[in-house]
Formats: C-alpha cells, sequence, structure tokens
C-alpha cells in the first residue's frame, strides 16, 4: 500500500504541484484583473452614450440596457443592443433613444468586407437613421440611402434597426 | 546526451533568430502567422503575447526538468503553457481591451501553438535556465521578425499605413485582398519562394 | 426562424462561408503536413472531424454546467453564484488531449494500417488548432455575455460542419498536390511556397461563399410562410 502511494507520487507529484501552482496564480489574477475586465466590457458601450444621445455626459447599466445621464445626473435617453446577420457574420448594434425617437447608431462589431462593407461604420451615413419614431419602419433608399457596393451590408443595417423600431415584427 | 554537447546560451539565441527561424525554417505555429497580420499592430502585440508565454514556459520547464516523468511530460508541458496563456489572456483584456478583442480566440489558440511545445521539448528539457530562457528570446526574435514581414507586406499592400499611419500615396488602390484570409496565404507563399531564391542563389555562387 | 434552420445555418457556415483552413487559418498544420495523398488527407479529416465533435459535445457540457458564471455545479457546492470562466482554456485542453487519445486507442485496436500511416500526425491532433477553435466558438455562445444562448444540438452542427469542412480543405488540397507532383514547378515555389499560393487560391475560391447564407435565411423565410 505505502509503496503503492509512493509510486503513484513518484509518477504524478510533479502534475499536482504544476497544477497547484498555476490553481494559485490564476486565483490571484483572477481576484486581481476580472473587475477591470468587467468595467472594460461596460465602459465599451458607456463611451459611446454620449455620442448616441444628444446632451448626455455619461451612462450607466440598468438590466438589459444602458441609461444616458446628462449633465445633472438625470436620465435623458436610453441606449439599447440590437443585432442582425450581415454579409460576413454577425453585426452588432447600439441605438440610442430619446423618448420614442431614435438618436444614434454605433456599430459595436462588425466582419463585413475592409473597404466595401465596412462603409456601414462611417459616422456621417448612421447619423442619416436619427429622427426616425418607434412605430415606423425606416425605408432604405428612401429615408436612408444604401451604400453602393454594401447593398446587403446597408440592408442588415437598416432590418437590425427595424426589429428595434417596431418589436411586434422582431419578435415574430 | 550530455549537457555539454547541446549548443550554448549564445547558440541557440542566434539560431531561433534565422537559422532556425520558427516560422520560414520549422514551419512551426502558422496559425497565428496568417490569421494576426492583416495589421503590424495585431502581429507585435500577438507576437509580445508568444514571446512572454515562450518565455514563461521554457523557464518553468527548464526549472522541473530534473522531475519529468517521460510519459507525463506533455501533459506538465502542456498545463504549464495553458496557465501561462490564461494569465497573459486575462492581463491584456484587462490592460489592452481593444487588442484582445481583435486578437479574439487566436490569443487562446498560442496554447497549442506548436512553436512552444516543440521549444520545451528539444531545449528547455535539456538544458539549464540561462539556455532556455536565451534559446526563448531567439526563438520569439524570429517569430516577431516573420510575422512583422508578413504584416507590413499585407497592411501596406492592403490598406496603404504602417501601424495604422498612412504610408502609400492617397490614390492608391487598396488591395482589398491582400487583408482578407487568401492575402496571408499569397503573402507568406511568395515571401518564401523569395526566401529559396536568395538561398538558391548563394548555394549557386558557392557551386561556382 | 426553426431550430432546424438555425442548425443547417450553423453547419453550412462553418463547413463553407467560415472554412476553418481557409478563413480562419486553424488546422494549417495538417494541411500542410498531410495533404500528399487523398486517401490519407480523406482519413485525417475524418479522425479530426470526430474529435472535433467529441470535444464540443464535451466542452459545450463542461461549460453548461461548470465554467460559465453562475454554472449549476459549483454553485450548488459553494453555496453561492460562482465564475470559473478563468479556468476555460486550462479544462479545455484536457478535454481535448483526453479525446484525442481515446480516438487514437480506437484507431489502433480496429484499425491497424490506418494507425500506422497516420504516424505521429495522431498525437498531434491534440495541438491541432482546429478543436480547440472549435471549443472556444462554442464558449462564446454558452457565456454569461451571449445574446444568443446555444444548446447542444448547435455546438455538434458547429462540430459537424467545421469537421467537415476541414476535411473538405484538405482533400481539395491534397488532390491538387497530386496534380501538382507532375508539373514543372519553378525551383524556388518547390515545396511549401506552391502549397500556399495554391491555398490562397483556394481561400479565394472559397470567399465566394460569403454573403450566401443571407440569401439561404431569406430562401427559409419565404418556405417557411406559406
Amino acid at each position: 500500500m505505502k509503496s503503492l502511494i509512493l509510486h503513484v507520487w513518484h509518477q504524478s507529484g510533479l502534475l499536482l504541484a504544476t497544477g497547484f501552482f498555476f490553481g494559485l496564480t490564476l486565483g490571484v489574477a483572477q481576484v486581481w484583473l476580472e473587475p477591470r475586465i468587467q468595467a472594460n466590457r461596460l465602459s465599451e458601450t458607456l463611451d459611446r452614450i454620449p455620442d448616441l444621445v444628444p446632451g448626455a455626459v455619461s451612462g450607466r447599466a440598468s438590466g438589459r440596457e444602458f441609461e444616458a445621464l446628462d449633465a445633472e445626473g438625470l436620465v435623458c435617453g436610453t441606449v439599447t443592443r440590437a443585432g442582425g446577420g450581415g454579409f460576413g457574420g454577425p453585426i452588432e448594434l447600439l441605438l440610442g433613444w430619446k423618448g420614442q425617437e431614435l438618436t444614434g447608431v454605433y456599430i459595436l462589431a462588425q466582419n463585413e468586407t475592409p473597404g466595401l462593407g465596412t462603409r456601414i461604420t462611417d459616422p456621417d451615413w448612421l447619423k442619416s437613421f436619427a429622427g426616425c419614431q418607434r412605430g415606423t419602419a425606416c425605408v432604405l433608399n428612401e429615408d436612408v440611402d444604401g451604400w453602393t457596393g454594401a447593398t446587403i451590408s446597408s440592408k442588415a443595417v437598416v432590418d437590425a434597426v427595424n426589429t428595434a423600431l417596431i418589436p411586434e415584427v422582431g419578435h415574430e | 546526451m550530455s549537457e555539454s554537447s547541446l549548443p550554448t546560451p549564445g547558440e541557440r539565441f542566434v539560431n531561433g533568430v534565422l537559422p532556425e527561424n520558427p516560422v520560414f525554417r520549422q514551419l512551426l505555429g502558422l496559425c497565428p502567422v496568417l490569421a494576426v497580420t492583416a495589421t503590424l499592430a495585431s502581429a507585435l502585440t500577438m507576437s509580445f503575447a508568444v514571446a512572454v508565454v515562450l518565455l514563461g514556459a521554457n523557464v518553468v520547464v527548464s526549472l522541473i526538468r530534473g522531475w519529468l516523468r517521460p510519459h507525463l511530460r506533455i501533459v506538465v508541458f502542456t498545463l504549464t503553457i495553458a496557465g501561462f496563456v490564461t494569465l497573459v489572456d486575462k492581463t491584456m483584456a484587462a490592460f489592452l481591451y481593444p487588442m484582445s478583442k481583435e486578437l479574439g480566440p487566436y490569443l487562446p489558440l498560442i496554447i497549442v501553438n506548436c512553436i512552444i511545445i516543440c521549444r520545451c521539448e528539444v531545449c528547455a528539457s535539456k538544458q539549464g535556465v540561462g539556455a532556455a530562457a536565451a534559446d526563448a528570446l531567439g526563438q520569439s526574435l524570429g517569430f516577431t521578425l516573420a510575422l512583422c514581414a508578413i504584416a507590413s507586406v499585407r497592411e501596406l499592400l492592403g490598406a496603404g499605413t504602417l501601424l495604422g499611419f498612412q504610408v502609400m500615396p492617397a490614390a492608391w488602390p487598396e488591395w482589398v485582398v491582400m487583408i482578407l484570409p487568401p492575402g496571408a496565404f499569397f503573402t507568406f507563399g511568395l515571401l518564401m519562394a523569395l526566401l529559396s531564391v536568395i538561398q538558391l542563389h548563394r548555394e549557386h555562387r558557392r557551386v561556382v | 426562424m426553426d431550430t432546424l434552420g438555425e442548425i443547417l445555418m450553423i453547419a453550412f457556415g462553418a463547413a463553407l462561408i467560415h472554412n476553418f483552413v481557409l478563413h480562419y487559418f486553424v488546422g494549417i498544420c495538417p494541411f500542410i503536413g498531410v495533404s500528399r495523398r487523398v486517401d490519407l488527407a480523406f482519413s485525417m479529416g475524418c479522425a479530426v472531424t470526430f474529435v472535433v465533435c467529441v470535444a464540443s459535445v464535451l466542452s459545450w457540457t463542461l461549460t453548461t454546467w461548470v465554467l460559465q458564471p453562475g454554472a449549476p455545479i459549483p454553485s450548488f457546492i459553494a453555496g453561492r453564484d460562482t465564475d470559473l470562466t478563468i479556468l476555460t482554456y486550462l479544462s479545455y485542453i484536457v478535454v481535448i488531449a483526453a479525446s484525442v487519445q481515446f480516438v487514437e486507442l480506437y484507431i489502433r485496436r480496429y484499425h491497424p494500417p490506418l494507425y500506422k500511416s497516420f504516424g505521429v500526425y495522431l498525437p498531434l491532433i491534440t495541438t491541432n488548432c482546429a478543436i480547440l477553435f472549435a471549443c472556444l466558438e462554442i464558449s462564446k455562445h454558452v457565456g454569461g455575455t451571449a445574446t444568443d444562448a446555444w444548446g447542444l444540438h448547435h455546438a455538434l452542427a458547429l462540430a459537424l460542419g467545421g469537421g467537415i469542412g476541414f476535411t473538405l480543405a484538405l482533400v481539395l488540397m491534397s488532390g491538387i498536390r497530386q496534380e501538382l507532383d507532375l508539373c514543372d514547378i519553378p525551383r524556388p515555389f518547390v515545396g511549401i511556397p506552391v502549397v500556399m499560393v495554391v491555398g490562397g487560391i483556394l481561400a479565394l475560391a472559397f470567399l465566394g461563399f460569403t454573403g450566401s447564407d443571407q440569401g439561404l435565411v431569406d430562401a427559409f423565410a419565404k418556405g417557411g410562410t406559406p
């Protein structure tokens, strides 16, 4: 029995010791770094709020949505996430709202063709979405111009925005 | 093999850079070579991450080489590498968030990068800490050189920029294909062909 | 979209649009090393597909039950919500190594000739990026931050599609390489460079699949409504 324990220790002691060492190191890293990583993940959205909602200077998370706060710390709008399928993969959007009015759109993540589909990240183009009202669909080439060479990407953004504008259609 | 017959730390370092370049000579760890070389900045970050992991793994393996059991050594190597990669990944997510998002899955994929496990096996499990560290530095320098060579060609032709600065004239028609996946294959293949042209030329001269 | 449609889209996307080798560059080592003969490439592809499926199912289960923030098992043991995501990479690599060991034992026991012809490349599947990559892709859709929660069937669809795509790329490449052996290639290109250039042309061809998933989604939507 004693020789068996010795044999197991002889063979796997190093493995156990390394495992223990890295377990400890990773635990320390987790405690030290995780709050920072969470803050990074959150500020990725929060930093965008002043551009998305006019008058807002900061924001805070509230459930799945984000609230935009003005200089006095009052809630002046909301920011929601939206998503859709683009030409090269999923597209993630941030939408700024003031009451029922869409005030801004920002592309958080996209995987479109560089130089063609990536034109959808153009800030001036995204500004043309502002003013859409909840309940009324936004029409491509009427309310918003489509990009030449990026028809599918433009349509994907418009579709994603419409899903948020008309929630009933999106949940169908 | 006795330790005296193995290369010295200095030789290890020099060998890693060009004679045994991990990418062009040994064809190891090609995933990141092709995947993260669309821009020079991501290539540099990737090389730095690989260098840190390689140095850490090599030093640790070299320190514990006396207790390694032959059939369990690969497991110990992998455990060590995975530990270091997790540390680097978390540190990067905490301090370089946009870059860690850009590198995405390729950062954790360093775990299965053959370069590191190969260096642990070939060098660190046989030689002392000095040689192992020199080997890690040399190999990562070679890796960085290779990545930067490919990335600068791709970024220059594909976007007309280097590290985000406009280098080519504004009228440069951006070769988008160079940034897309095929560009990685083409650039790597053509650079390798260029290297073998140089080598053939040298051999030819030596014969004459 | 219904579940079947989702599964088909994931598998189709992983096999053709975002091919593991030609779009994500994972599994380049066997793409170069084992693509000399078609039959060998095909068996290698099958072995990788099998390992990917086993590893994905295991890693999905592990992520859902143990690793994701607030996962049931450790939360039950600790009595409060836990977050073990930091152990993700370590546990995945263990799962993959175990799956490869399992496949190796199976092939050695029942297909000895195949075992011999694989040689060193079989244990090397452990360090095949494609498998860890598939596990990581799945974990992205399981963790607490995911907007679309994936079930086991989604994970399996990605693994199967990815494996088939990997096999396809390997077989295509080996077919071309068998023909290349008969060609007069410029000397500097002999060996790896020409493989890379051909790989680039293949990747260019696969780029043509981009966007075709949206067309399929639309077709599904039209077929779904009477």
